[in-house]
């Protein structure tokens, strides 16, 4: 901490005076008044100064993690561990605007007691997609008759990170049940236990474990339990944030689309049980954690797994990307294509299908990948769009109207 | 009690014991000056009485003849009991006037920094910097703190110069003086300190509510409590601690300059006096004017110019105080047609403190029957008939702050008196919670409705029953506690 002592100086040299006077022609209302001027304006003051410096203020909850409009109460605490009265204590944070909704927080006020804490809360709300940083904290401490205010300033800074919002597949204009993922193997190698298809007769050379017992002892011969035979394929979702492709009038909306386009899809995959990665042209906005993700040549990468931690990663990482204009989604689809071998479907989320990007597709195609192109602004080829649901190459067209935040 | 209330007693109480303390040195100084002991009581209510005016009501809409009306009423009294003698009266008319304007003069401060919306102007609440509240500060708005500030330490040094003066003097004190002196003086400081204390808090209460401070319930409580704490390090130090130890004082001083003086060089002077023996400068002449230049026509003109002059001069003067007059007495009159207006104002905020401390007293019996959960409805009763004029204009109040207890006792249980909901929806409320007493809640908040709505006349057994009634609930409320101890009744 820091103090902003204000002068005192006419205050200080009357007290001398009052001194040299009280020394000089004595008596006790003389001396009185000198013993008064040296209280209030050296000896107060100096034991609130030091007492100020031993002052704490902590923040209760580390980094907070939010989807829009949610809101969450924020607590500090102020220690003094001295044996000081403080007359008042006032605290702001500085909170920036997207975490507010209408008026400003109020600023909290409080007198604090010899040894004793205050615990403060303020809310915040969270409105966009982001990643912040709440303070520092603007501490002004008082005594009780006005002679002096300290302002501290205190760096206990706070990162808060608002996910982007996160809407059902239906709600983004897609097929409630997109055909990727795991799906049924066309050759039947691993039968999927998780997927009964049906029951049969005994065959000789069945396994023992297959055996349904309950419609065996209804039907009194020996039934079998038959499985789908699925694989899972690993998704891998590509995100095109250069801001050369998106129009100018439709900058913000359509990059926040794709974004949340992303989140959704990822989302739902994981949910699935699927395993899912991001590759991604854009750079991480300031505060953004940068050990959440790895970087490799210009791109943010992380790799395809499963389970809600991977989730937590890659909606951490969304929040807190933003759109560049170095790096064009060809060059990075170049660049990265063989960090993504293992993927066999890729999900690509961009502004605009144009034919470079079809024609880059097709070629990933024929290498046996499953490309499906979600396009968040303006679809140009409308033929791929009706594509069947088992075809290689799909076009999607993304679209929230009337969509229903999950 | 809100720090306003309390501020103007402490502005009273400081501006008696100033001219109170002042008047003991003088009267010590020049025995001529003691003051009678009956003028004391007259210093502190007329301070009292100024202070709390010019807090609540003065304004610069106030006509001047109130104010003269004001200063009489306690002007009177002293000269009647100075014996109707103009030179007794003199000397405590005097102090009496300046108790009062110093009392006048810090209740005009409290009540303009009351108006700080007026100086705000259009200014946002967020740009109103309020931390900076401090002596140094050159900003517009801590002049009323700095105002309290000059005031004290200036009725400091008179104190300390009038002490000074009786100290050179060589009087000597009486242990009675002395006590008094002492006495006096722990009351200027501390309720000069207290009073600093207060109007910076009062100050800080206005900027924080414009500024909309989410300020802490439990800070005036706390703040009172450091100030008191304070107070008392400052008095034990100012009365306890050493004084006269300082061997260099200004007599001392004096003595030493005297002695050398006395034993330096002589300069010897001749003596300048003339043949007469009476002292006269060389080339000096009487300045005399000539007669014979009085007399011919110069001297008319002379004559006439000069008495142009005056008579221009005296013109001049009659035309202003003449337009000084008329536009004093034209404001007067206008600022008298409010006068009636006044008198209502200065006549309900009377009332209105009458009641507010007699409700307090009756809040505090009615805590105290509560708590004692036995309504002793006979000696209640009976105190009724004993008093039944006071009763009857209290106890429609009465049943208010029966309420306000219910909602209370009822709040702690979650139970909570809403501000949306009518005592009608809250009795609701209270008899879904309390199905055993529902008719006992609902006999209440029909007699509620019929006390405070309604133009029918409740007699004062009603009211009674009414207040009974309401500490059985209160009682019922208290035992939901009792059942349910693990957690809040409801989710209201």
């Amino acid at each position: 901490m820091s103090g902003g002592a204000i002068d005192l100086t006419l205050w200080k040299v009357l007290t001398f005076l009052f001194v040299g006077v009280a020394l000089l022609w004595e008596t006790r209302p003389a001396y009185g008044l000198a013993y008064l001027g040296l209280l209030l304006f050296f000896i107060f003051q100096y034991c609130q100064g030091k007492a100020t410096e031993r002052l704490m203020v902590e923040r209760l909850v580390g980094e907070c993690y939010l989807f829009p409009d949610d809101t969450r109460s924020l607590t500090l605490q102020v220690t003094n561990p001295t044996l000081w009265n403080f007359a008042w204590i006032s605290i702001a944070d500085r909170i920036p605007a997207q975490l507010m909704t209408g008026k400003r927080p109020k600023r909290s006020v409080f007198a604090l007691s010899s040894r004793s804490s205050q615990e403060v809360t303020f809310q915040i709300t969270a409105r966009e997609r982001g990643v912040y940083c709440l303070g520092p904290l603007d501490v002004f401490v008082g005594d009780f008759f006005g002679i002096r205010t300290q302002r501290f300033g205190v760096v206990q800074e706070q990162t808060v990170v608002v996910f982007p919002p996160i809407y059902q597949i239906a709600d983004l204009a897609l097929p409630a049940r997109l055909s990727f993922g795991s799906f049924k193997a066309l050759w039947r190698m691993h039968p999927d236990p998780t997927r009964l298809a049906g029951l049969r007769h005994y065959q000789e050379g069945d396994r023992l474990r297959s055996i349904h017992w309950p419609a065996t002892a209804r039907t009194q011969t020996l039934q079998v339990k038959q499985f789908d035979h699925t694989v899972t394929a690993t998704c891998v979702v590509f995100l095109d944030l250069y801001k050369g492709n998106y129009a100018v009038s439709k900058f913000h909306v359509g990059t926040e689309l794709a974004i949340t386009t992303v989140a959704s899809l990822v989302n739902y995959l994981i949910q699935r049980g699927e395993a899912c990665g991001l590759v991604s042209n854009a750079i991480l906005a300031e505060y953004s954690s940068e050990n959440v993700v790895a970087s490799h040549e210009g791109a943010l990468q992380i790799l395809p797994r499963q389970g809600i931690a991977q989730l937590t990663q890659i909606l951490t990482v969304l929040a807190g990307v933003k759109a560049q204009e170095k790096k064009d989604f060809l060059h990075l689809l170049t660049e990265c294509a063989h960090l993504s071998e293992g993927a066999a479907i890729w999900l690509w989320v961009v502004p605009k299908d144009t034919p470079e990007l079809i024609e880059r597709a097709w070629n990933f195609v024929k290498k046996g990948r499953q490309v499906l192109i979600f396009v968040v602004d303006e679809v140009c080829h409308q033929e791929l769009l009706h594509s069947s649901p088992d075809s290689p190459l799909q076009v999607f067209h993304i679209s929230t109207e009337g969509a229903i935040v999950s | 009690m809100k720090i306003k209330q309390l501020l103007p007693a402490l502005a009273a109480l400081f501006s008696f014991s100033i001219v109170a303390l002042s008047a003991q040195y003088i009267g010590l100084l020049f025995p001529a000056f003691t003051v009678p002991f009956w003028l004391w009581l007259i210093l502190l209510t007329s301070s009292l009485e100024s202070a709390y005016y010019a807090t609540y009501y003065l304004n610069r809409r106030t006509p001047i003849l109130v104010r003269f009306i004001e200063l009489g009423l306690w002007l009177l009294p002293v000269y009647f009991l100075c014996g109707r003698v103009i030179e007794s009266f003199l000397w405590p008319g005097f102090l009496v006037l300046i108790s009062w304007l110093i009392a006048r003069g810090y209740g005009s401060q409290l009540a303009f920094m009351e108006r700080v919306a007026d100086y705000l102007g259009d200014q946002g609440a967020s740009t109103v910097s309020w931390e900076y509240e401090s002596l140094a500060s050159t900003d517009y708005h801590d002049l009323p703190i700095k105002y309290f500030w000059s005031r004290l330490y200036a009725c400091g040094i008179l104190i300390a110069l009038l002490a000074i003066a009786f100290h050179n003097r060589g009087g000597s004190l009486k242990v009675a003086e002395a006590f008094h002196l002492t006495v006096l003086g722990s009351v200027a400081l501390v309720s000069g300190l207290a009073l600093q204390a207060g109007a910076y808090l009062f100050r800080l209460q206005i900027l924080w509510g414009y500024a909309q401070a989410d300020v802490s319930p439990s800070l005036t409580r706390r703040w009172i409590k450091g100030v008191a704490t304070l107070l008392l390090l400052v008095l034990f130090v100012v009365n306890v601690a050493p004084v006269n130890y300082w061997p260099l004082t200004a007599q001392r001083i004096s003595a030493i300059a005297r002695g050398l003086l006395i034993k330096g060089p002589r300069v010897s002077m001749p003596p300048m006096t003339s043949q007469d023996g009476s002292p006269q400068f060389e080339g000096e002449q009487d300045l005399l004017f000539p007669e014979e230049v009085a007399p011919g026509p110069w001297g008319i003109i002379l004559a006439l110019s000069i008495f142009f002059v005056f008579a221009g001069l005296a013109f001049l003067i009659l035309f202003v105080l003449g337009f000084i007059v008329v536009h004093l007495v034209g404001a007067e009159v206008e600022r008298l047609k409010g006068l009636p207006k006044l008198a209502v104002q200065i006549y309900s905020g009377l009332q209105r403190a009458l009641c507010q401390l007699f409700h307090a007293m009756r809040n505090a019996r009615t805590r105290l029957q509560v708590r004692g959960n036995i309504p002793d409805s006979n000696a209640f009763a009976e105190n009724v008939v004993k008093r039944p004029a006071r009763r009857r204009a209290a106890a429609p109040e009465n049943v208010r702050i029966m309420l306000r207890r219910i909602a209370q006792e009822a709040g702690k249980k979650g139970l909570v008196f809403h501000p949306a909901l009518t005592p009608s929806e809250y009795g609701r409320m209270l008899m879904d919670h309390l199905p055993e007493a529902s008719r006992v809640v609902d006999g209440f908040f029909a007699g509620y409705h019929k006390v405070r709505y309604s133009n029918q006349e409740v007699s004062i057994s009603e009211q009674e029953n009414l207040l009974e009634i309401g500490a059985d609930i209160i009682t019922k409320i208290e035992n939901l506690r009792g059942d349910e101890s693990h957690g809040k009744v409801g989710g209201t």
